[in-house]
């Protein structure tokens, strides 16, 4: 199963999205695109899955499971389903009153017990909760096990590097790899306390221990400072020579993070890691395998 | 497939349940049928046939028609069917299992109402046919306009034209005298009107004019339901 790149990014392409038996592909895109992507997927062959799947509000998550198992045929245990996803206090709760988390994972269990074998997550990461981002790998797994082929479409790259190591990335020039290979850090011991950054026509001058992460993204890198965004006009490599002294980390091939800022790290899987900024959305930074033991070294004697 | 008419049913039944709305409307035939059955007791007389009538249409229209309206419309106002339904066998099995957990509620409360009213000669093997070509065509009418719904609150128009021009057509009589009436001649030709010719004695013509509606409905029915199941 495939899906045409040219009818998603609106100009000429061969590329296409592949959904691959028991593969997964993870792919950062625009918002736009996700939009077209989401439309253009036919529902005969591909299960979309979003975090608000539609219900029937007055009845309960056990009944839809239920639903969901008699409908398709499956001869699942609604129990064990339950039990599987943590849902077994929630049985009884009328889907009104359910909100987004166990919404999604009714959506999960959706995924799990559909005809269709391909699966495309649209933002399944968008405010999730940690227990679901958890649940999404454990699901990911059965879902490969059943030989069902994966694609989960996100807006921001760090969201991609939730699914694993290997992303994508869909742009109007088709659609990319992204390198992850690290390259070699460099240190400064330069001892400057503020940056400059440009925000539309302004030149701002930030706290260095301000920053909580940078990111490289197109050619351009990104400081984050508490819900905001700025540019600032150097490569990653310059930025991690400015600013390895302050405490800053190179994480990832696109990111550096601020080991100041850093609350945790979290593995969702064998190769999968994340770094948990300490903010309100506890923005979660791609960390590379190879820098697995790297970071907690550097966050111990930090 | 009819593992999906089963899931339809059991969800929908639910549904039905914890829907106030939709309870009432499958309650309501039956409190409107003891609301006269106590007039009749107040007057010592036997009620008159035409009541009987509008009975048997309210209990089409409200536990039968309202149902099926109210259902499909929120499955389209709230999408909770459409990512589900993939093709047009599995719609057939969505209106399937509709029509099974409806034909069980309408048939039962019915029968309620009936013998609440004293009035079960309409259950005999003579009335049988005809409340069976009644309630197919009041199935199909209804299903059709649900599929129009777009929303529960556009689906009352609709019930207003199935609970006024076919379920109360009986009251006609009362309206208008005049046999000769264009509007009354249209009323005495609607689908619920013919339960009181069969009743008079009439057979062929009253079943002829309810298989007339049911194929006209059933055609309504068809477009509507092919025309949501195109882009499958």
């Amino acid at each position: 199963m495939k899906i045409k790149i040219s009818g998603i990014i609106g100009t000429e392409s061969a590329d296409h999205i592949h959904f691959k038996t028991g593969g997964t592909e993870a792919i950062q895109m625009s918002f736009e695109y996700l939009t077209r992507l989401e439309e253009t997927a036919d529902p005969k062959w591909i299960n979309v899955v979003r975090a608000d799947i539609p219900v029937y509000k007055r009845l309960n998550i056990k009944d839809h499971i239920s639903f969901y198992n008699k409908w398709y045929n499956r001869k699942f245990n609604v129990d064990d389903l339950m039990k599987q996803f943590n849902l077994e206090d929630a049985g009884k709760v009328r889907l009104a009153d359910a909100g987004d988390e166990l919404n999604q994972r009714l959506s999960f269990i959706h995924s799990l017990l559909c005809e269709q074998k391909n699966i495309l997550f649209i933002e399944p990461f968008f405010q999730a909760t940690r227990e679901n981002i958890h649940l999404f790998h454990k699901l990911k797994d059965q879902l490969k096990d059943q030989g069902k082929s994966i694609v989960v479409a996100v807006t921001k790259t760090e969201d991609a590097f939730l699914v694993q190591p290997e992303i994508m990335r869909l742009t109007q020039h088709g659609l990319q790899e992204v390198e992850t290979e690290d390259s070699a850090s460099a240190e400064n011991d330069n001892q400057i306390s503020k940056i400059k950054v440009k925000a539309e026509d302004k030149t701002l001058f930030v706290n260095i221990g301000d920053i909580e992460y940078l990111e490289s993204n197109e050619g351009k890198v990104f400081i984050n400072i508490s819900r905001e965004k700025f540019v600032m006009e150097s490569t990653l490599q310059e930025a991690e020579k400015t600013l390895g002294s302050h405490g800053f980390y190179r994480c990832h091939r696109s990111y550096i993070v601020n080991l100041h800022k850093v609350r945790e790290i979290i593995t969702w899987s064998k190769n999968t890691y994340s770094v948990v900024i300490r903010n309100p959305e506890e923005s979660k930074i791609p960390l590379s395998r190879t820098k697995y033991n790297e970071i907690q070294e550097r966050l111990i004697t930090l | 497939m009819g593992n999906k008419i089963i899931a339809v049913f059991k969800m929908n039944a639910k549904e039905i349940l914890l829907n106030m709305s939709m309870l009432t409307s499958v309650l309501l035939p039956v409190l409107m049928t003891l609301m006269f059955r106590q007039i009749d007791m107040v007057e010592g007389q036997t009620v008159p046939f035409i009541i009987i009538n509008v009975i048997v249409g309210i209990t089409f229209a409200s536990a039968l028609g309202a149902i099926v309206m109210g259902l499909l419309a929120e499955e389209n106002e709230y999408g909770t069917m459409d990512h589900m339904l993939t093709s047009k066998k599995e719609m057939a099995a969505n209106m399937m299992g509709k029509a099974l957990l409806l034909f069980v509620i309408t048939f039962v409360i019915l029968g309620i109402n009936l013998i609440i009213i004293g009035y079960t000669e309409m259950l005999t093997f003579g009335g049988i046919p005809s409340l069976l070509l009644i309630w197919l065509f009041f199935f199909f009418i209804s299903a059709g306009f649900g599929m129009l719904s777009n929303s529960v609150a556009s689906s009352s128009l609709f019930i207003m034209i199935i609970l006024f021009v076919f379920a109360m057509a009986p009251y006609i009589e009362l309206l208008i005298d005049d046999r000769t009436n264009m509007l009354r001649q249209f009323f005495e030709l609607t689908p619920v009107y013919q339960v009181k010719f069969i009743e008079e004695g009439a057979v062929a013509v009253p079943h002829l004019i309810l298989t007339v509606w049911l194929i006209v409905s059933f055609i309504f029915f068809l477009a509507i339901f092919s025309r949501k199941a195109k882009p499958l």
